[in-house]
């Protein structure tokens, strides 16, 4: 089921809060996630998510696994890029 | 935030299996993407499938961070000769007690620069432009192009290694090929455009430093 910007934005800054994230790995670690290497800390990505607005924010099925719907978020000129597979918040992509 | 363990289970889209599967924690040593280096020993979650890391959970990022910290005490690479030739030459042109000794003080400040101003997607360009204009020159003088290579070395400040960190993320270039943009973005800037505003604030620096 398809999980509005509010919703998603609501659950994403809340793991983001509380450290429950996990960053999405293909056997490395992608640099160009400034999450994963702490290049940018959790509390600047709750900033930019709670400055978003639905015009920020859209969504997409996921490649593979289409039951997993992918959210996007750009906003002063960050990429964040995330989905849920319930109970976790998963982080694909947090770069400039 | 909750504390992961090894042992702990839990679930993970695969990219490798294409599907959704179980996965347990465990530690492992993880290279990064671009080929420098690995985060030896940290807690990863892994593919019960196919034994691929799947997942990095929050709790590794401070040991990820200083892996790629303690990887930047010293920038090194070698580079064609004219490179240094180039940065030499701007450094010059700004002031003529600016030499060698003071290469650090300025690719310190343009890395700063490039980081603060989110120009890093300009690098590129200017580093083609730069690297065309060469072969220009060298077609125009019928010359074959030069194998010669000069070494860089710098011991670099936690400041600086931050700020080349960032920009190789953001670029995704490697030491060697972002120090060559860098060098081509001075040259652009001081010896081509003859930029006033940079002239002047890398003046300021030099006199500060020799």
């Amino acid at each position: 089921m398809e999980t509005g910007f509010r919703k998603a934005r609501r659950q994403v800054i809340a793991a983001l809060e509380s450290g429950n994230y996990l960053h999405v790995s293909r056997g490395d670690i992608e640099v160009r996630n400034l999450l994963a290497t702490g290049a940018v800390s959790a509390c600047e990505i709750v900033d930019i998510i709670r400055s978003c607005n639905g015009t920020h924010h859209s969504s997409s099925p996921h490649h593979s696994v289409a039951a997993i719907e992918v959210h996007v978020i750009k906003r002063l000129g960050w990429y964040i890029k995330f989905y849920f597979i319930e109970p976790d918040t998963w982080f694909i992509s947090v770069h400039q | 935030m909750k504390i992961l363990f090894e042992g702990d289970t839990g679930k993970a889209l695969c990219e490798h299996c294409q599907a959704v599967v179980s996965m347990h924690y465990a530690r492992r040593d993880v290279p990064f993407s671009d080929g420098q280096g690995a985060a030896k020993d940290i807690l990863v979650g892994v593919c019960n499938q196919c034994d691929t890391v799947v997942a990095i959970p929050a709790q590794s990022t401070p040991a990820i961070r200083e892996v790629r910290k303690q990887q930047l005490k010293s920038i090194e690479a070698r580079l064609p000769a004219v490179y240094l030739d180039v940065l030499d030459a701007a450094m010059h042109a700004v002031s003529c007690e600016a030499g060698a000794n003071l290469r650090k003080l300025f690719l310190a400040h343009y890395f700063q620069l490039l980081v603060q101003s989110h120009q890093s997607d300009q690098l590129q360009p200017v580093h083609e432009a730069f690297m065309q204009s060469l072969e220009q020159h060298r077609h125009q003088r019928g010359l074959t192009p030069s194998s010669s290579t000069r070494r860089l070395s710098m011991k670099v400040n936690p400041y600086m290694a931050e700020d080349f960190l960032a920009l190789q993320q953001q670029t995704r270039m490697n030491q060697t090929e972002l120090l060559k943009s860098v060098i081509a973005r001075i040259q652009s800037d001081v010896l081509e455009i003859r930029d006033q505003g940079v002239i002047h604030a890398l003046q300021h620096l030099a006199r500060l430093a020799v």
